[in-house]
């Protein structure tokens, strides 16, 4: 009996099943399962450490073009007869490639084509036109040494 | 064309002049800094536009906008049909996109009816959508059904061999026989001539021509010939 009287003045049990006991001890318990649901939630949200990492932007401009048609060379003639077989598409086919043929030879002159302003500031300095032939001789004595070897892949035996 | 056209394999870096925009076309792929080769084949260049592409062969096909197909109907909905066109998906051809079609007029494709059709639009993620009538006009321009005649199936690359007026086979078969002919860029061709033996004829001479010379096509071409 000294023994449980030792342990400390601990409430005895009616007193612990007392209303106002009863509602403080589901408070506490009510706070402990709330903070378990917080801890839970927390540790599975996770954020990577990558402000430091800064992501740039590739220095090359590329545009993709999926299919084969932009770079034909000659004309595609997607119908086709022969010996007056469908005398529509025969006359068609004449008119088809006059068209591509004009586009074609429009986009190259676009490509070469520069503007009036750049033209104008290309023209304004006699100097770059002598800068340019001292650039030459320096240049020959560098390309020898860094030229990078030319890569000729595999060649098809012909 | 600067660069010797040489042989590459997927996986080769490729040296491309970065001062300008770069178009890549079939086959290549940026990767971070470098350009990099994802099918094999013969690259190629064009300095117009500083255009970079590989060219390969391949018998399965993928839809890209711009591009002129032959397809078959497999189904006729309220608004439109839905057309095989050999990609992985099957592509749709709506109604209104014919020469004089309303909605009162609508064009009576049967079944199983084959379709000279190009292709509107093209996304990975979704199913491709056709059209019977040339952008610019809005007239059929030789879209539309095709009657008669026999299909078939062949590569990619020969297709596109075949599209281009300078290949000899076409030519060589055109002086002995009429016939006229509607290559897809799917890999389908479609001949249709007078009598049933000449268009088998042709169609075994242009599967046969895909790895011939100009010499060797001519010689198949009359050895056939001579055979009927």
């Amino acid at each position: 009996m000294s023994d449980l009287k030792k342990e400390g003045k601990k409430p005895s049990s009616r007193l612990l099943g007392m209303k106002f006991m009863q509602r403080s001890m589901e408070k506490e318990m009510q706070e402990k399962l709330e903070k378990e649901r917080k801890r839970v939630i927390s540790e599975a949200e996770w954020v990577l450490d990558t402000k430091e990492t800064n992501v740039e932007k590739p220095k090359i401009q590329i545009e993709y073009q999926p299919s084969f048609l932009p770079f034909t060379q000659d004309t595609t003639s997607g119908r086709r007869s022969f010996n007056s077989f469908n005398k529509e598409i025969e006359s068609k086919v004449v008119d088809e490639e006059k068209e591509q043929r004009l586009a074609r030879e429009e986009e190259i002159e676009n490509a070469n084509k520069i503007s009036d302003k750049e033209f104008g500031k290309q023209m304004q300095t006699i100097r770059s036109v002598s800068k340019k032939s001292k650039k030459r001789k320096t240049d020959k004595s560098d390309d020898a040494a860094n030229k990078k070897p030319k890569v000729i892949g595999f060649m098809k035996p012909e | 064309m600067e660069v010797d056209p040489r042989i590459v394999l997927p996986g080769d870096v490729i040296d491309v002049d970065t001062d300008s925009t770069v178009v890549l076309g079939p086959g290549l792929r940026q990767e971070g800094e470098d350009v990099v080769a994802t099918k094999a084949g013969v690259l190629r260049h064009l300095e117009t536009g500083n255009k970079w592409w590989i060219e390969s062969n391949q018998k399965r096909y993928i839809a890209a906008t711009g591009e002129s197909v032959i397809g078959t109907v497999t189904a006729k909905m309220t608004e439109y049909f839905r057309v095989d066109i050999g990609a992985a998906h099957s592509a749709t051809l709506p109604i209104l996109s014919f020469e004089g079609a309303t909605k009162r007029n609508r064009p009576n494709l049967p079944l199983h009816s084959l379709v000279y059709c190009r292709v509107a639009m093209a996304n990975p993620d979704m199913e491709a959508e056709l059209e019977c009538v040339s952008p610019q006009t809005g007239k059929a321009d030789g879209f539309g059904e095709l009657t008669g005649g026999y299909v078939f199936k062949c590569s990619l690359g020969l297709c596109r061999r075949l599209l281009n007026p300078n290949t000899p086979i076409l030519t060589l078969l055109g002086q002995y026989f009429p016939f006229e002919t509607a290559v897809g860029m799917n890999g389908r061709v479609w001949i249709n001539s007078e009598e049933i033996k000449n268009t088998t004829l042709i169609a075994n001479a242009i599967l046969n021509s895909e790895y011939l010379s100009t010499e060797e096509c001519k010689q198949m071409v009359e050895e056939l010939v001579n055979k009927l």
